[in-house]
């Protein structure tokens, strides 16, 4: 690739992976407002730096990484602090909807668990919920592929502590 | 609850996001035409101000240039005036530099760490360069003016020099040095802490 892509054929991309952003954007951000201008402002960086897309990896991982240095090392709200972990606020409203009840709790649960972890955690756990590879979460997030596994196990014994404690307060 | 057991739910439940409506064809191209608030939006900002700045100081000088090019021993300040105008020459060399880089840093498709370090080690040199280049030129002006006042006052010009250095070094800490540090935390403090912070914790 490495070419010029039409609006068209962007809007495309965007519409076929929407879920991919909007997983990325759940995590990091609970007020619909910043959740709606975290997804333009990856939409920008997306369009912004598809000519530089080689296709050498999926373009699922690419989209990760775009999207992810987007919340991390770009974007800031000055108005809130979207990078402080939140831990007493509800759980937004919208991307985070109840429909099954019991599916709801569980999730719920986890969103509020992951709320805790730092940021590179965060984008570590969602790939890992994710089931993307070691390999392509070495490549999204430029670790190795040994960091990426000490550094998930040592997360999911730390989310699994903050989860049980979130659920027992159900 | 084992995050492990979590991990189908999960994904059934955010496979529901991609029925999140997005809005319709003109909607999302308005979204791509928008500006964007990525923080290196405020490196720019701030790089535009400071040019800015200096574009509106050339024609001051330029005024001042031509006033003192018919005035007797005007040598001296001419070639003071020839010294600032390179100096401005040469900062305006710099900025296009850090045009230049700004944009480069804008590249979203590297993978974080790098992408984290480059942008780290970048705004840490941009600040160095920004301390340097700041007091050189105060001590540049500072020179600049002892010269100048020991051409009007040949007859008292240690007298003149002294006060100056002295003024020139109690201005020096009360007000730009501290002026200048507040000046690069604000911008950029908070901002290089977290990256670093983000750096460590993937390496």
């Amino acid at each position: 690739m490495g070419s010029k892509i039409t609006k068209e054929e962007f809007i495309k991309l965007i519409e076929e992976n929407r879920d991919l952003i909007w997983k990325v954007v759940a995590i990091y951000h609970k007020n619909k407002a910043d959740q709606e201008d975290a997804f333009q402002e990856i939409l920008l960086s997306l369009w912004k730096a598809y000519p530089t897309f080689e296709g050498k990896s999926k373009i699922s991982t690419w989209m990760y990484r775009v999207a992810l240095n987007t919340v991390i090392a770009g974007f800031r709200k000055t108005s809130n602090k979207v990078y402080n972990n939140r831990t007493d606020e509800a759980i937004n409203d919208d991307l985070i909807k109840p429909g099954n009840k019991d599916l709801s709790e569980d999730i719920e649960c986890l969103y509020k668990a992951i709320d805790y972890l730092s940021d590179i955690e965060k984008a570590l756990i969602m790939l890992y919920m994710e089931e993307k590879s070691y390999d392509d979460i070495a490549e999204i997030l430029g670790m190795t592929r040994t960091n990426v596994g000490v550094k998930i196990n040592r997360i999911k014994k730390k989310l699994k502590k903050i989860y049980n404690k979130v659920a027992d307060g159900y | 609850m084992d995050i492990e057991n979590l991990k189908g739910k999960w994904k059934k439940y955010t496979a529901d996001f991609q029925d999140k409506d997005l809005g319709d064809k003109d909607d999302l191209i308005k979204k791509i035409r928008k500006k964007s608030h990525q923080s290196l939006r405020k490196l720019r900002r701030n790089f535009f101000l400071e040019a800015g700045i200096n574009i509106l100081a050339v024609p001051i000088l330029l005024i001042f240039f031509f006033s003192n090019l018919f005035q007797e021993d005007s040598s001296l300040r001419m070639v003071l005036l020839v010294v600032i105008l390179v100096a401005l020459a040469a900062f305006f060399a710099y900025l296009y530099v850090v045009y230049k880089r700004i944009y480069k840093l804008e590249d979203t498709g590297l993978p974080l760490q790098e992408k984290l370090s480059k942008q780290v080690n970048y705004l840490k040199t941009f600040i160095r360069y920004y301390y340097r280049i700041t007091y050189g030129i105060y001590i540049l002006v500072l020179a600049i003016a002892g010269l100048i006042d020991y051409v009007d006052n040949p007859a008292q010009p240690l007298i003149g020099l002294g006060v100056l250095v002295i003024i020139g070094v109690i201005m020096f800490f009360i007000v730009l040095r501290p002026i200048t540090r507040f000046y690069t935390k604000k911008l950029y403090g908070k901002h290089l802490d977290s990256l670093e912070k983000y750096l460590n914790e993937l390496k």
